[in-house]
């Protein structure tokens, strides 16, 4: 947790959370974790624009 | 589940309103960091563009605050600071968030929200109150030993709701002249100054095709007024008034009193250190400007100050008059 927490970059982070996705079995690329962060960013705009 | 370094962000129902379904807390992880931004949100917005925060989002019920308060409450506030606006309550909230042992939430949405949700019971009210303001109070760092929370300007009108979770706690109300707050308002107005913008507070008793029909002066002086007429009908044993006048001096005299803290010579200096900077810029030198609002004022702005919002500012000056503490 603290390492994901205190990654400094996307890049940092996609690399510590695809390394401990693939030791539990589970299989995620940047491209996916990039769209995640779009998907975040859109839906927290949409919520100021719909409370 | 361990929440240490979490914090509320957003209060959100899964209806289509306010209160209209569950409700849900948006968490966001923030660490040992403190809140030192002069507002909630500011503080927030840093943290959320950690890359953490920005892939990984986090969403509960409610009910996960009311466990996490019975496993970790938290600190106990020390003092509420309610205010009418652009009155120098950032001054005071700026000056103790300077102290590493104090935790200052300043006008934070998710609680904000809550306390003047007009939908939700008032004893389940009082009840997430306590959760949401134990779930913001929660040591980061492990050296605070002090609590205080501001709230926005219009939740003052949630004060019985507020009271009511917190019958103990100590609050006081800023107030400053009111051509100087309205002119404030009338060069970059606050959401609660433009027709419905807050639309979960009746700052104004009146339907919305009269209230679009208002000039800036008049809307925005009646809101102002509304607040202090409010806080004057609800003043209380626990409660104090405080003018703009006395700071930043009350900070570490009467307001300090009334929140039962005492600031050692150290903190001291270092609260006054703030008070030289402008508050909501801290790079910036603080600059009296209370003369060149006042010299500013038109005369709609100073008609409607004097008929909206000056007789409940002249009460709040007597109550203050004739209370025990100076």
């Amino acid at each position: 947790m603290r390492a994901l927490t205190s990654a400094e970059t996307d890049s940092e982070l996609f690399a510590l959370v695809i390394a401990l996705g693939r030791e539990r079995g589970i299989e995620l690329t940047v491209a996916q974790l990039e769209e995640i962060v779009r998907a975040n960013r859109r839906a927290w705009f949409e919520r100021w624009l719909a409370p | 589940m361990k929440r240490d370094g979490w914090v509320p962000i957003r209060l959100v129902w899964n209806g289509s309103a306010v209160g209209d379904g569950e409700a849900f807390v948006d968490l966001c992880w923030l660490g040992d960091e403190r809140f030192t931004e002069p507002f909630f949100d500011a503080t927030i917005e840093n943290a959320l563009r950690r890359p953490f925060n920005r892939l990984f989002t986090h969403r509960t019920p409610i009910a996960e605050l009311g466990r996490w308060y019975a496993a970790s409450p938290g600190m106990a506030p020390a003092g509420f600071i309610f205010h009418m606006s652009r009155c120098g309550s950032t001054l005071v909230s700026q000056m103790l968030a300077a102290l590493p042992e104090n935790v200052v939430i300043s006008e934070a949405g998710p609680l904000d929200r809550l306390a003047r949700a007009k939908s939700i019971p008032e004893a389940v009210k009082a009840e997430w109150l306590r959760w949401m303001v134990s779930a913001l109070g929660q040591r980061r760092s492990g050296q605070e030993t002090r609590y205080f929370v501001k709230f926005d300007s219009s939740t003052v009108l949630a004060l019985p709701s507020i009271r009511r979770a917190f019958p103990s706690v100590p609050w006081i109300f800023l107030y400053r002249n009111p051509e100087e707050v309205l002119v404030s308002h009338l060069r970059q107005p606050a959401p609660a100054m433009c027709p419905g913008l807050i639309t979960d507070v009746a700052a104004i008793d009146a339907p919305m095709n009269e209230v679009l029909s208002m000039s800036a002066e008049e809307y925005a002086a009646r809101v102002i007024g509304r607040i202090c007429e409010y806080a004057a009908l609800r003043m209380d044993e626990c409660g104090m008034l405080v003018n703009y006048t006395q700071l930043p001096e009350a900070v570490w005299h009467s307001i300090a009193l009334r929140f039962g803290v005492k600031f050692s010579a150290d903190e001291l200096v270092r609260m006054r250190n703030v008070a030289l900077y402008d508050a909501k810029r801290p790079r910036q030198k603080f600059e009296a400007d209370g003369e060149s609002k006042r010299l500013e004022v038109s005369d709609a702005a100073r008609a409607a100050a004097a008929r909206w919002i000056s007789p409940h500012f002249d009460e709040l000056e007597r109550i203050r008059s004739t209370a025990d503490i100076p």
